[in-house]
């Protein structure tokens, strides 16, 4: 039994949030054939939402909202076009209108309750909650491998060369390419 | 008989760069055979170094080829860096009745599967060697660990080994480098199980990456990520060791693309004479003579030779003689993937990704029979704390949310159980002669099947592992409850039992064919039982045996 094999700090975490990467590369040609997707907005606004810029970019400056996009097209995983739909029609009904014409702090609100409650126990599926959790583990996956995700907002540490257990206190930030060299 | 090398190893896997060492270093002239194409050593490891970013599937397997080319393959786990040292299954196939759907997971290139192996290194021991005899299951082990003892040192002293002597009787120590020990996570559920159990322990794992140099090769750097091939040298493969080691000799002669389809035997000397190769590039067949042949292809590869090698003495094979000929194979039965998490520890963290995790040594059954099934399970993991993977399975958008997975998640821990697989004539590997592979040669067929024996282990190993994971004070978090389909823990092994009688063996104990003792099998084919624990240690030392041996019956005139 191996390492490179199992022994993965989360191998359900992994298994689920990175089946959804298996078949979303993002090429050159794949960004520019998105640009003109009438469906970028919102999923990049999405994006934006889960991952704000910050002192680091946020999902839409690392085209997360693309990658999204491929994922729920090439059904990756199980990911599939009609949860954006879903959720693109749930936020629609809470604003009481075209969800992308509310306010931003609207949107952040809306989507937020969205996620409280996907998360609150188990979605049914077919439900805009249960769209919303795959989803959202495509825009983590789509900004954490990205290299701003993966080598600025976390701290990427390809060669450690050094082995040691520490203590560490409330300001050590994570590693990107923990557990599993690098892969996701 | 005049030929053209003194010995031709077939195979430069784990245990063919093994025997090309150790010929060459005794002064035989060796032509070693490779039937993938070169892997440089370095400069063939295209992806050692390539961030995530960069890989056209952000380092997960390509999809289409999850479903298609490495539908076998990726039993292994692999991902966007390691999928090109896998074969094509749409292209190297194989046959495997539905009731078995073994997973025949193979690496065809210089270095074989040493390139992507797991490293972890255990030592047969004698209570292990002891079982068939016991429990009257296979053929019973003809040698003693003391016999075997010595070559596990040699092994280990040149590949390098960390790890701890532990003292602990079921599992024998070795000679190791500093062991890379372990970490908080680990150190906490090692600690949990000393308290409870006087029977069971938590030891660091021993694997073959070194925390010391050994020539040119640099200690690991704690990267985890050995599959992709190592620029350090670091961790053992026939690249990093025992190649350069041949060919510091001047005695060696390589060639890949070489195929071996069968041998070349002499029914008057009962010897065999040379090896039919055939080159994969062009399709052309020659035939390379030798007076030492050593069978290093892998355990189904070496039988499937051997059973190709028909002629008029050898109907069914050479070898075959006493009709255990690819019968009794075998598999480790990984089973029971656990996931949990280990609280109270939350300020502790580690710098550095050590490959060698955690091993709990086999319990059940070592005392006496004390379950419903016989022999027994170790097993294996290793604790981490979690990623931003698991921010996925938690509520949360926004710069809060950013901000929570800058910081390291839970500690968990990963866990799984590693069951001994009974010999049974049943399982076995074949070759089937009305299907062909694309270079025309029949198709190797495996029926390897898990028994009661091995279910009802793994369901012991199951409510075990749960318990003690409970133990921990922490909640399992994700729970397999499956066997693994046999040949995807790529332990396989058997086919070629060693044995005193010829009637009940195909080799004897010095891994030579009773119908032809020229000729060695070293390779997992071999084996008599499984134990629990990782076989490729022992590979190395019945290899390193095998071919001393082998050069004094040389030097003796006896071969």
């Amino acid at each position: 039994m191996t390492t490179r094999r199992q022994l993965l700090g989360e191998c359900t975490a992994i298994v689920a949030a990175l089946a959804l990467a298996r078949t979303v590369p993002v090429t050159v040609a794949e960004a520019v054939s998105r640009k003109a997707d009438p469906r970028l907005p919102f999923a990049q606004r999405l994006a934006d939402i889960v991952i704000p810029r910050t002192d680091t970019p946020g999902g839409a400056d690392v085209d997360t909202g693309i990658f999204l996009l491929m994922a729920i097209d090439q059904q990756v995983g199980s990911m599939r076009p009609d949860q954006l739909e879903r959720v693109r029609g749930t936020l629609d009904a809470a604003n009481g209108g075209d969800f992308m014409k509310a306010p931003a702090a609207r949107q952040e609100a809306l989507l937020a309750k969205l996620d409280e409650r996907a998360f609150s126990g188990t979605p049914k599926a077919g439900t805009p909650e249960e769209g919303w959790t795959h989803l959202k583990a495509a825009i983590l996956v789509g900004y954490y491998t990205s290299e701003a995700g993966a080598s600025k907002e976390l701290r990427y540490d390809p060669v450690p060369g050094t082995r040691k257990n520490i203590t560490i206190g409330p300001d050590f930030r994570m590693f990107s390419n923990e557990g599993f060299g690098g892969s996701l | 008989m005049s030929a053209e090398f003194d010995a031709i190893v077939c195979g430069s896997g784990i245990t063919g760069g093994w025997a090309a060492k150790e010929l060459t270093e005794r002064g035989l002239k060796v032509l070693m055979l490779e039937r993938g194409p070169n892997l440089e050593h370095r400069t063939d490891y295209k992806t050692e170094f390539t961030p995530v970013w960069e890989l056209p599937y952000r380092g997960l397997l390509d999809p289409k080829a999850s479903a298609t080319t490495k539908r076998h393959q990726k039993r292994a786990f692999l991902d966007g860096w390691t999928q090109g040292m896998f074969v094509d299954d749409d292209v190297d196939v194989y046959e495997s009745p539905p009731e078995s759907d073994f997973q025949w997971i193979r690496g065809y290139h210089l270095g074989g599967r040493s390139v992507m192996w797991g490293r972890h290194c255990y030592r047969l021991s004698q209570d292990n060697l002891d079982a068939n005899g016991r429990d009257g299951h296979g053929t019973p082990w003809p040698v003693k660990y003391s016999e075997i003892a010595k070559w596990y040192d040699h092994v280990e002293e040149f590949i390098g080994v960390n790890g701890a002597v532990d003292n602990w009787p079921t599992l024998p120590d070795g000679r190791y480098q500093p062991s890379m020990g372990f970490n908080a996570g680990e150190q906490l559920f090692a600690d949990v199980i000393r308290r409870h159990y006087a029977d069971r322990r938590v030891l660091p794992g021993r694997t073959a990456n070194l925390t010391q140099p050994i020539g040119d090769r640099t200690i690991c750097q704690n990267r985890s990520q050995c599959a992709r091939g190592c620029s350090f040298g670091a961790y053992f493969s026939t690249q990093s060791s025992t190649l350069p080691a041949a060919r510091r000799t001047g005695r060696l002669t390589l060639l890949t693309d070489s195929i071996v389809e069968s041998l070349e035997f002499d029914a008057a000397s009962q010897r065999a004479t040379g090896v039919k190769v055939l080159d994969a590039r062009t399709g052309t067949r020659s035939v390379r003579t030798a007076r030492l042949i050593f069978l290093c292809t892998g355990s189904v590869n070496s039988l499937s030779v051997l059973l190709r090698t028909v002629s008029e003495a050898t109907p069914s094979g050479l070898g075959n003689s006493s009709g255990l000929l690819g019968r009794q194979f075998m598999d480790h039965c990984f089973s029971n993937m656990m996931l949990a998490t280990l609280p109270g520890i939350d300020d502790r963290m580690y710098l550095g990704r050590k490959p060698n995790g955690i091993i709990m040594p086999r319990f059940v059954n070592v005392s006496g029979q004390q379950t419903d099934f016989l022999r027994g399970y170790s097993y294996q993991g290793a604790a981490r704390r979690s990623n931003w993977t698991s921010a996925a399975h938690r509520a949360g958008v926004g710069r809060a949310f950013k901000e929570s997975i800058r910081r390291p998640g839970p500690w968990v821990i990963l866990f799984a159980a590693s069951g001994e697989c009974l010999p049974r004539k049943e399982n076995r590997v074949t070759v089937n002669y009305d299907r062909h592979d694309r270079y025309g040669l029949p198709l190797t067929r495996v029926d390897l099947r898990w028994s009661d024996n091995e279910r009802k282990a793994a369901a012991h190993a199951r409510q075990e592992m749960r318990h003690m994971l409970l133990l921990a004070g922490g909640q399992i978090i994700s729970d397999e409850n499956a066997m693994w389909l046999p040949g995807a823990a790529i332990h396989e092994m058997g086919g070629a039992p060693m044995g005193d009688d010829p009637a009940g063996s195909v080799t004897n104990r010095w891994n030579q064919l009773h119908d032809a003792p020229n000729v060695f099998v070293t390779d997992g084919a071999f084996m008599n039982s499984t134990g629990d624990r990782n076989p490729s240690l022992t590979y190395m030392a019945f290899t390193a045996r095998a071919c001393a041996h082998s050069v004094e019956l040389l030097q003796a005139g006896r071969l």
